[in-house]
């Protein structure tokens, strides 16, 4: 039987229209067919063929006429559906390259969603004053967001994190540094292993100082959910925080649900509280400086970001071991020995140079736990902030964030480039009253190439010139890192040791060994307890692999490089600000587009 | 903003997409038909004994009216016999006697200066189902600007001759349907805007045995021998084939797709679905000219005519993977040609099959212009057109690229947000 449509001027190209016949011919049940414009010489054709029908007689040249010769009228529907798709479909599949003449690289995230429908993630870290719109589209085009810029107003946080919660997405940020979703790593992340810990955390470096803490005594993460700096303030109330933990109860792989922040506002502290206490995983709360009041059995508080291990050694069925130094006795004694020597009566006070606000934070509670105080921000302690610059007369010890505002302006962020440190471990060492600087070594994605090497040769210089000086300066540090890290932990450990550092195996325990060194405190290091702090059985888990997630990059192209490296995808975006530039007009626009 | 307020907001979102979808949809589906020709005034009896001229472009006084399209004012005026000279026609404006009117106001398109009069005739198009109709006109000499005797001349010819031969065949015939012969035009190397060599080959080779068979031999002669060497005969055409698109388009609510482009030499002006007849108006850009011999840089006005409405169709730079041996005449490499035709899809809802590019394999041109990624990209539609002299006098002094500005779209953007209240 032979089925025809016609349609009336429709030109279309004839080498085009055979190779559609052509295409057709090979369909199911097609015996014969044929596509051609209503030309007198072709409706002779199609009589030779036998494919002609009387209704197409008063055809035009203009009109299209396909005819299908078939012995089930059903195959001829088929055939004639499928040539009236690919006529009105962009002719991809007829005979020609897909790929477009030319290709580019997508200029928004509309089109890089477009060339990656499977994209899951967006990572923005433009300017704050136009991340808030691109945030907003890319929650729309279906994508969790690591929104890494800051200077995003409170009103625009709270309107996407409303948005976010409406779409079932999540918005980690703004002013997030870090996350780990599917062992993609997104902005400063390490390489750890994969687990049954899942963590949500409104710091960067407490995310990183505690997965790099789980990998190195065998345990490994689920996901690694940022909630940004502000999320667990009054106003915005945790939006993040709790999308983050619901994530992780739905989660199967996820057994333990690690919350780490500093201590949030109260009405917030209760919401989280009340979302733990009905989850069925086991919890465990690092809310650093937190002293929690009666908590139920199934979470357990940690004061210090170390603590998480002796927690998650008592949530598998050991005692949490709350020891003050990961040490043997010998150990420990013999750092001590060798940081007080040399040391004159005058040096006295701790100078800590860091780079994660919340390791500087953590810090501060190993101060104020043994009554110390932090006097950064005391009249008479004023800094030479515009030239940054240690105070004059150091009155007292001196923790300092270099990654807050006042420190940034201008200037790149600590954890990639270390002029600032190195200026002001200098200045330390020529204070005839500091006895130790701490500090934090971060390894990982997004930081600096070399942090440990980097560091050396400036603390070499810093030991030397103290030790002309008469004195001797204690220098302590900590590495957040682990040795898949591309700067490799165990490497780095050697090379600051070589310059005359000691390397304590947390943040908090370099900050207690700095107590005593300064205060010359040979008795309480003697009571301390020392040891290792995990009993119970550490659960199997697997490698570490990043998954083949792909992540759209919007800002810096360094982040993207990362996600590449880690075996992921990562589409780099070319963008520009919209027409004229009106951050108010792009938020607008971010509504309708 | 409360929960409710983000409802809307998503529930808009699917609104634009889906008018947006509807505005290509009706864009491509018009069927335009050259069913006649006619006098303007039979087209549009309102302007019947009046002296009202017709131009391109956005409404505009005649003091700001650039040189070329004053020039293409007065020959009008000379055809009429309503004034001999420019500063005639400035009395006249003075006293309240002659008033202008755009053509996109009569729902028509004309190129370069597109200054029509009353009595003058002008092709029809229709589309038979919708039944919306336009018309344009060839492109005069006059409407470069040049008023001279020859330039005259040449609308009578048309109107006494040619016009109407073309007229006889069509009534034979009973219309000639012009999506077909752009659909090959466009795999013959034309763009349909400033290229138009194929198409009116086509044209011609259609007209030929009509015109024969209706006209007395020397009409048919004079007739066949104007289409024979006029390359341009299909501009007026392809213009009220993307006019009838536009038109099927308009008035879309929360639609984002741009219905007019249109300049009149001092003033570059768009319409958008949404927002229905509102120019969004900024000062016309200048032209990156490729200029005729005797011509210098100094010389030429800014970009004019109603033609952009075939970009806004897809059309000429929209389409320039189609046209290579358009860098003979303008500046840009093979490469800049497809590399154009490619940006434009970054600027566009979708593609027309109907336009399809051999050298993109096939693939159709851009089609239907988003006011909203044209802010967004910062990426503004390209226009390929002729250039004219600033001065009133002259003819064609170059052809060559341009970009539409940005401003209008910036605008357009505005008012779109203020209409939803965004």
């Amino acid at each position: 039987m032979i089925t025809s449509i016609r349609k009336q001027d429709y030109y279309r190209d004839s080498v085009f229209l055979m190779q559609l016949g052509q295409k057709l011919l090979g369909l199911e049940g097609i015996d014969d067919v044929a596509v051609m414009m209503g030309t007198d010489a072709n409706k002779s054709t199609l009589q030779k063929a036998g494919l002609f029908l009387v209704e197409m007689e008063d055809a035009k040249p203009s009109d299209l006429l396909i005819a299908v010769a078939s012995q089930q009228a059903e195959a001829a529907k088929m055939a004639i559906e499928t040539a009236l798709e690919l006529l009105e479909g962009n002719f991809s599949e007829v005979g020609a390259v897909k790929r477009d003449v030319g290709e580019k690289a997508p200029r928004s995230i509309q089109q890089a969603k477009h060339k990656y429908p499977d994209a899951e993630y967006a990572v923005i870290s433009l300017p704050g004053i136009y991340a808030a719109a691109e945030a907003r589209m890319a929650l729309h085009q279906n994508l969790n967001v690591l929104l890494f810029s800051d200077n995003v107003t409170l009103q625009q946080e709270k309107e996407l994190k409303e948005e976010a919660k409406q779409l079932g997405k999540l918005l980690m940020g703004p002013d997030c540094g870090t996350a780990i979703m599917n062992g993609v790593p997104l902005g400063f992340a390490n390489v750890v292993r994969k687990g049954n810990i899942g963590i949500v955390g409104a710091s960067g470096t407490g995310i990183q100082e505690c997965t790099t803490l789980i990998d190195r005594f065998g345990y490994g993460i689920t996901q690694a959910v940022g909630t940004g700096g502000r999320d667990l303030s009054e106003e915005i109330g945790g939006e993040t925080m709790l999308a983050g933990i619901r994530m992780l109860e739905d989660d199967p792989q996820t057994e333990i649900i690690l919350v780490i922040s500093k201590p949030p506002a109260l009405t917030v502290a209760d919401k989280i509280l009340k979302a733990l206490a009905v989850s069925q995983k086991k919890v465990i709360l690092n809310l650093i400086g937190y002293r929690p009041g009666v908590l139920p059995a199934h979470i357990l508080a940690a004061r210090t970001l170390e603590e998480v291990i002796p927690c998650i050694s008592a949530h598998n069925g050991g005692q949490k071991e709350d020891y003050d130094f990961w040490l043997t006795e010998e150990e420990a004694s013999e750092i001590y020995e060798s940081q007080i020597a040399g040391q004159t009566q005058a040096q006295c006070h701790i100078v800590g140079l860091f780079s994660g606000g919340t390791l500087c934070d953590d810090a501060q509670i190993v101060l104020e736990d043994r009554g110390l105080s932090n006097s950064t921000l005391t009249e008479a302690n004023t800094l030479g902030e515009s030239e940054g610059s240690l105070p004059q007369n150091l009155q007292g010890h001196l923790l300092l964030d270099l990654g807050d505002d006042r420190f940034t302006q201008g200037r790149p962020h600590p954890m990639i480039d270390m002029t600032l440190r190195q200026k002001l471990v200098l200045e330390a060492a020529a204070c005839p009253a500091v006895s130790v600087l701490l500090m934090d070594i971060v390894l990982g994605y997004g930081g600096h190439e070399d942090p440990a090497g980097a560091m050396a040769k400036t603390i070499r210089e810093a030991k030397a010139q103290a030790q002309k000086k008469g004195g001797c300066l204690s220098v302590i540090v900590s590495i957040s890192g682990t040795d898949k890290d591309k700067q490799n932990r165990s490497r780095s450990k050697a090379v600051l040791e070589d310059a005359g550092a000691v390397v304590l195996p947390t943040n908090a325990q370099a900050a207690k060994m700095a107590v005593l060194v300064s205060g010359r405190d040979r008795e309480k290091l003697a009571d301390s307890t020392k040891g290792i702090p995990l009993s119970g059985t550490a659960p199997a888990s697997g490698a570490e692999t990043a998954s083949a997630a792909t992540v759209l990059n919007l800002g810096l192209e360094g982040f993207a490089q990362d996600i590449n490296a880690a075996g992921a995808t990562a589409c780099h975006i070319e963008w520009k600000p919209i027409y004229g530039g009106d951050p108010a007009m792009a938020y607008k626009l971010s509504q309708i587009l | 903003m409360l929960n409710r307020d983000i409802e809307r907001l998503i529930a808009m979102r699917k609104k634009i997409e889906e008018a947006n979808q509807l505005t290509i949809k009706k864009m491509m589906e018009v069927s335009p038909i050259l069913t006649d020709i006619m006098r303007l005034d039979e087209l549009h009896p309102e302007l019947k004994g009046k002296k009202v001229l017709t131009h391109s472009g956005p409404p505009i006084t005649w003091e700001r009216m650039c040189g070329g399209q004053r020039g293409a004012v007065l020959a009008a005026c000379l055809y009429e016999g309503w004034a001999n000279s420019i500063e005639e026609v400035s009395a006249l404006v003075e006293r309240g006697e002659l008033t202008f009117l755009p053509n996109h106001s009569l729902d028509g398109v004309c190129p370069m200066g597109g200054v029509l009069s009353p009595n003058m005739q002008v092709f029809v198009v229709e589309d038979r189902i919708t039944r919306l109709r336009t018309y344009s006109c060839i492109e005069y000499d006059s409407f470069f600007g040049a008023f001279d005797a020859e330039a005259v001349a040449e609308i009578h010819r048309w109107n006494i001759v040619y016009y109407p031969s073309i007229k006889k065949a069509l009534k034979k015939t009973g219309g000639l349907a012009l999506k077909p012969i752009m659909t090959q035009a466009l795999t013959m190397g034309d763009e349909l805007h400033s290229r138009q060599v194929a198409a009116s080959a086509v044209l011609a080779k259609n007209l030929a045995a009509p015109i024969t068979e209706t006209s007395p031999s020397i009409q048919a002669a004079q007739t066949q021998k104007e289409l024979a060497q006029n390359e341009l005969t299909f501009l007026p055409l392809a213009m009220c084939a993307s006019k009838l698109a536009m038109l099927n388009a308009s008035n879309i609510p929360y639609s984002t797709v741009t219905t007019t482009m249109s300049r009149n030499g001092t003033d570059f002006g768009i319409r958008v679905s949404a927002t229905g007849d509102t120019w969004f108006v900024a000062p016309s850009p200048q032209v990156d000219t490729v200029l005729f011999p005797g011509y210098k840089k100094e010389d030429e006005g800014l970009d004019m005519g109603d033609s952009a409405i075939t970009e806004t169709n897809g059309l000429g730079g929209f389409s320039f993977a189609a046209a290579p041996a358009i860098s003979g005449v303008i500046n840009a490499t093979a490469q800049n040609l497809i590399d154009l035709t490619l940006e434009m899809r970054d600027i566009s809802v979708g593609r027309n099959p109907a336009f399809s590019i051999p050298m993109l394999d096939f693939a159709g041109a851009a089609c239907g212009i988003d006011i909203r990624k044209v802010v967004q990209l910062s990426v503004a539609p390209i226009i390929d057109t002729a250039t004219a002299h600033k001065e009133p006098g002259h003819r064609i002094v170059g052809v060559g690229m341009t970009r539409a500005p940005m401003a209008c779209f910036q605008q357009a953007m505005e008012a779109w947000f203020q209409k939803y209240n965004i």
